[in-house]
């Protein structure tokens, strides 16, 4: 009798099927729509590869995130967004986080396998607004705040335009992301709630974040971004405090922290700085001319490896005081670069996933 | 007792004794007047043959369409706003040896640079080079933006300037694009003009055409080292023009061995020079008529003239046959030509017919090109009635034939046991045992070509473009293209189209995203551009080019921004409204073609209903050849069905019997088959050029069962046996019949050499069909007749 009155539902329902998809307004929106399996996923458009506890992860376009022993043969994991995912991070084997385009979020408990959406950007300008009203209520003396209610005002109008360039998580509980417009969410809960920190972050002219660095065992982080921004933002404090003695004015598009506690930044036209001491002092890297420096790795063996975007790649023995080419090629556009399996670089572009064997 | 036309008309030497009211109102009124059609007929002549100097040649592409299709409707809707589309020409200048970046091979490209721009009709302007002004690199700094031309205004040809070059080159970003991957050459982009400025004319591609091979020749004569590769659709047609000159050179050479097939025949030059002329006259009116109609011959209806005149010289063949007989009795010769047109036009009238029954056929197909050459050979068919039927009895009336041949052609049958090797061979196919071997192996050889005919593909196979053979200069350019610059000719264009100011609407453009996702899945699909990758490119571009912008990010101001930067590029047209999205192929197999059609199919089935948006098929030259694959597909079943629907219906009008249909038209299925099966050993796909062959193939192949089964079932039905039956048969028609199917062979045989793919494809295919179609006739009719005709026994005590 139950299956015979279910049969009966489901006939009713697929005859007003048609008529339930004429009255609800069609449309195309990359956030309400899953990636599709490609087989030529490691093949198109990459943003970001990165190991992380010998995997080998990669995101894209249209939703496309890959998962890799060998670097070689590439998984694609069950993705619920068709956004250009820019970023991931795994703080644990099972635990990883992955941003994108339109302020999405997504979280994977599975290693990588399998992942649900926690955020997008419709909902940074909504919860901010809320949260920069009470907090000017609350502290009406902080002329911050006004400010900040105006920014998430004006974030509303725009919609989910925003994306998020880098996520970072200091353990599987605590974690941050970064996008443009210098957009900057915490969550202390695993994603269930991610909360505003603009107020705590020094970068006035709400200019975009581009990358991330740290050295591991230290609670502090490097954020490097437009027009010579570069910010050290302490976890336990939970501020970001702008180094304003940076001599250049151009954008830093990456950053890498050496294993002797500097910090290189790359970024247009191919210009490179570094710092020892926090951005006291600055030297200009010595290295040959190349395009824009897209983005860096820090080898297993400590060498690190900067990408110029037209498929430069420049290493560094000595801590990156100084860099030359490596002579290999990524044959084409670079736009991420990272530690590979046993004595390989893994490259990505417009073109996929390239491994390139590291001369000895 | 002229009733009947098997009666022996009577031998009759005197002129003076001839009833000059015989025969028919028609026979009266031409032969009673004979002198008054000859003028006619000269008249004629030098009217039409006048206009036929006049005719012209064309190879134009729109006329190959398939223009029922939606895929055509579609763009001839929207060809005016869609841009991008454009008509270029490709040059590029290469060295050999080591680099283009020497100071010489520089001035080498700058001098063939120069040497374009004065060409009347290239569009001056958009003309892009190393070496044309708006050829600029750009690079984002700190500032803004720095850029300049690429080749500096100072540049000297020093190793420093040259440096310098290279170093703004890849700045610019066109390795691949205006400069080889090897450094080996550079490419010159000229967009045309649809008119020639100066003259105000459609620009005429083959007089472009020989401007740029004077070009070609003038920098790389004497240098080995040098070379210049040229490709884009103007230099296509150009190539195409040069080519059906070619054929027509070949014309001459059919006629040359029509004729010596002919004069072995008959052994009387008199009457070949006269069969021959009158058939060159067939082809005179054919061309005068269709000038004056407006036609022009393109590279499918060149071929008319030959078909036409093949197939007069087979019917002048038979008409010279029976005036020679009559002749050789005695018989004046105006009484013998009266004779054999008092035997012969109906007969003729019917076998000329049926001919056009296999070119009217054709008349469904909804391609111009066919229809323009069902028209012009129906044309054709229809002087030959004229020249042949009647021109060539009536000359024949004033020339007569040489006495020799005459008494040649009359001699008596001879008897069994002195006859040629090659009759008694096909005698054997009367007697059950041979006829049931010949028809086993029929049946093995209809096996293996259905078999065979499985893997029979749709449209062209091989690379570059398929008008031309592979290896014709300029394929060759083509691979050289491919090989070393980022580039593919074989384009599917879809054609997107939204309101007015539609094309910013990011919901639209993320669309066009899925689609193209879609598309880049597909195996053979090697690039996908259109409105929508240059706006993420650009929205990175204006992001100071870090590539995480590269995406179609929700900010309508940026997408606006650039949107209205590719507007002036011509991404779009300034309404905003319509923009093709170009799929570069790997290659134009039909499975590639499908497969984006199938997938543009599939996402308006899921995505359609947002009608904001339209993505619609096509343009482009691989959208044009998936629309004609459609179409030709459907088409080669249809017209088979057609064209074997009209001959077994003329069967059964003349033979009046189920077994004589299926004797005559068995045999020529067999060909068809065999002839699937050809064109897959040969690489061919079913396509334009090769539907006429089918249908002209089993139209003009049934005429053979109409000679020789007539005759068989005739004799026959005056109770002889088969054998006896044949025999005579093959004494009376059958030799025609080898004859016909020999001088039909000669006439498209000469097309195999010609520079255009398809013409050569059917030349072979149509000579196959042609031979194959006589041997039919000649072993597996008579086999078939051995098993399904019973000799009537009231008949033969009748």
């Amino acid at each position: 009798m139950g299956i015979r009155r279910s049969l009966v539902a489901l006939c009713v329902s697929l005859l007003l099927a048609p008529w339930a998809s004429v009255s609800a307004q069609k449309s195309y929106d990359v956030l309400e729509l899953p990636a599709v399996p490609s087989e030529l996923a490691a093949k198109s458009l990459v943003f970001a590869i990165h190991k992380y506890h010998d995997r080998y992860f990669a995101v894209g376009h249209h939703g496309h995130i890959l998962y890799s022993e060998d670097g070689e043969n590439w998984n694609q994991a069950e993705v619920p967004v068709r956004s250009s995912l820019l970023d991931i991070h795994f703080p644990t084997p099972e635990l990883g986080w992955a941003v994108g385009h339109e302020g999405v979020i997504l979280h994977s408990a599975d290693g990588g396998q399998t992942w649900v959406k926690q955020y997008d950007g419709l909902r940074y300008g909504e919860e901010g607004l809320a949260f920069y009203r009470k907090m000017a209520e609350e502290n009406p003396d902080n002329e911050d705040f006004p400010f900040l209610v105006e920014e998430m005002e004006f974030a509303i109008s725009q919609g989910a335009d925003k994306p998020l360039f880098k996520v970072h998580f200091h353990d599987g509980e605590f974690g941050h992301v970064f996008g443009a417009y210098g957009m900057i969410l915490k969550t202390e809960d695993g994603g269930q709630n991610w909360q505003h920190v603009l107020h705590t972050t020094e970068n006035h002219s709400f200019y975009h974040l581009f990358d991330f660095a740290h050295l591991s065992g230290d609670a502090r982080f490097f954020l490097s971004g437009e027009a010579g921004l570069f910010l050290i933002g302490d976890a336990r404090s939970e501020t970001a405090v702008q180094v304003e003695s940076v001599p250049w004015e151009g954008s830093f598009f990456t950053s890498a922290a050496a294993r002797d506690g500097a910090v290189v930044l790359g970024g247009l036209r191919g210009r490179m700085f570094r710092t020892e001491d926090e951005g006291e002092n600055w030297e200009e890297v010595q290295k040959p001319p190349t395009s824009s420096i897209v983005d860096s790795a820090v080898l297993d063996d400590g060498r690190l490896v900067f990408a110029g975007i037209a498929g430069e790649l420049l290493v560094s023995s000595d801590a990156g005081r100084s860099f030359n080419f490596l002579p290999i090629s990524g044959g084409g556009r670079i736009y991420t670069v990272s530690q590979g399996p046993v004595g390989s670089l893994l490259v990505g572009g417009p073109a996929g996933i390239k491994k390139l064997q590291l001369p000895q | 007792m002229a009733h009947s036309e098997q009666s022996d008309l009577p031998v009759i030497s005197d002129l003076q004794k001839f009833d000059y009211d015989s025969g028919t109102f028609l026979e009266r009124l031409v032969f009673n007047h004979r002198g008054v059609v000859m003028a006619i007929c000269a008249l004629l002549t030098l009217v039409l043959g006048y206009q036929a100097t006049k005719i012209e040649l064309k190879a134009g592409f729109e006329k190959t369409l398939p223009k029922a299709h939606q895929f055509v409707i579609n763009y001839q809707a929207n060809r005016n706003e869609l841009k991008g589309l454009g008509n270029n020409l490709r040059v590029v200048v290469a060295v050999k040896e080591g680099t283009i970046f020497t100071s010489e091979n520089l001035k080498f490209l700058e001098e063939v640079n120069d040497a374009i721009f004065f060409i009347p009709g290239v569009d001056r302007n958009g003309m892009k080079s190393l070496f044309t002004p708006n050829t600029r690199w750009r690079v984002v700094t700190e500032q803004g933006f720095e850029g300049g031309p690429v080749i500096p205004g100072d540049f000297d040809g020093s190793d420093r300037s040259i440096a310098e070059v290279k170093r703004n080159i890849l700045r610019a970003g066109i390795m691949g694009d205006l400069v080889a991957n090897d450094e080996k050459s550079a490419a010159i982009i000229i967009p045309l003009l649809d008119k020639n400025p100066e003259t105000g004319e459609r620009l005429d591609y083959s007089e472009l055409s020989e401007k740029l091979e004077d070009i070609r020749d003038r920098f790389t004569e004497g240098n080995p080292d040098r070379s210049i590769h040229i490709i884009g659709f103007a230099k296509l047609i150009g190539d195409l023009i040069d080519g059906l000159f070619a054929v027509m050179a070949f014309f001459a050479v059919a006629v040359i061995i029509a004729t010596a097939l002919l004069y072995w025949y008959t052994r009387c030059f008199r009457s070949t020079v006269m069969v021959i002329s009158c058939t060159l006259v067939a082809v005179a009116w054919q061309l005068g008529i269709l000038s004056m109609l407006g036609y022009e011959l393109d590279p499918f209806s060149i071929l008319v003239p030959f078909l036409v005149f093949a197939i007069g010289v087979s019917h002048g063949a038979q008409k010279l046959n029976g005036v020679l007989q009559d002749i050789g009795r005695g018989t004046h010769r105006y009484i013998a030509a009266r004779y054999t047109f008092r035997r012969l036009f109906l007969a003729g009238v019917t076998a000329l017919l049926s001919d056009g029954v296999g070119f009217a056929v054709l008349m469904i197909i909804q391609i111009q090109v066919i229809q323009d050459l069902a028209v012009t050979a129906s044309i054709g068919v229809l002087v030959l009635i004229f020249t042949n039927l009647i021109l060539i009895p009536i000359v024949l009336s004033y020339t007569g034939v040489g006495k020799t041949c005459a008494e040649r052609a009359s001699r008596p049958v001879k008897s069994a046991e002195e006859m040629h090797p090659l009759w008694r061979f096909l005698l054997l196919f009367t007697k059950r045992g041979p006829a049931a071997a010949a028809i086993m192996v029929s049946v093995v050889l209809a096996g293996v070509g259905i078999y065979v005919a499985q893997d029979l593909q749709i449209g062209d196979l091989d690379k570059g473009a398929p008008e031309l053979r592979p290896d014709s200069r300029y394929n060759k350019d083509v691979a050289f293209m491919i090989e070393n610059y980022s580039v593919s000719t074989d384009v599917f264009a879809i054609i997107v189209k939204t309101e007015p100011d539609g094309c910013i609407d990011l919901e639209g453009l993320s669309l066009a995203n899925e689609l193209e996702w879609r598309l880049r899945q597909l195996e053979g699909v090697e690039d996908v551009r259109g409105l929508n990758v240059r706006t993420r490119e650009i929205m990175m571009g204006i992001n100071e080019g870090f590539p995480k912008w590269q995406a179609l990010f929700r900010n309508q101001d940026t997408v606006n921004y650039a949107v209205s930067e590719l507007v002036t590029l011509e991404y779009v047209d300034p309404a905003c409204s319509i923009w093709p999205m170009l799929i570069y192929l790997a290659d134009h197999k039909a499975a590639t073609l499908e497969r984006v059609v199938d997938t543009l199919d599939e996402f308006n089935a899921d995505w359609g209903e947002i009608d904001k948006i339209e993505f619609m098929g096509a343009a482009g030259s691989s959208g044009f050849e998936a629309a004609t694959n459609i179409v030709v597909k459907k088409a080669n079943r249809e017209m088979l069905f057609y064209v074997y629907g009209a001959v077994i219906l003329l069967c059964m009008l003349t033979f009046r019997s189920v077994p004589g249909v299926i004797c005559a038209v068995l045999p020529l299925m067999l060909t068809s088959i065999l002839c699937e099966a050809l064109m897959v050993w040969l690489g061919m796909g079913v396509k334009v050029a090769t539907l006429p062959v089918i249908a002209l193939g089993v139209g003009i192949g049934v005429d053979y069962a109409l000679y020789v089964l007539t005759v068989i079932l005739a004799k026959e039905k005056q109770g002889m046996d088969l054998t006896t039956a044949y025999y005579e048969t093959l004494n009376f028609t059958g030799r025609v019949v080898a004859l016909i199917g020999v001088t039909l062979a000669a006439g498209v045989i000469t097309w195999a050499m010609s520079p255009i793919k398809f013409q050569a494809d059917m030349g072979i295919l149509l000579t196959f069909m042609f031979i194959w179609n006589m041997f039919g006739a000649l072993i597996l009719m008579p086999a078939l007749a051995c098993f399904l005709i019973k000799p009537k026994p009231e008949a033969a005590s009748a």
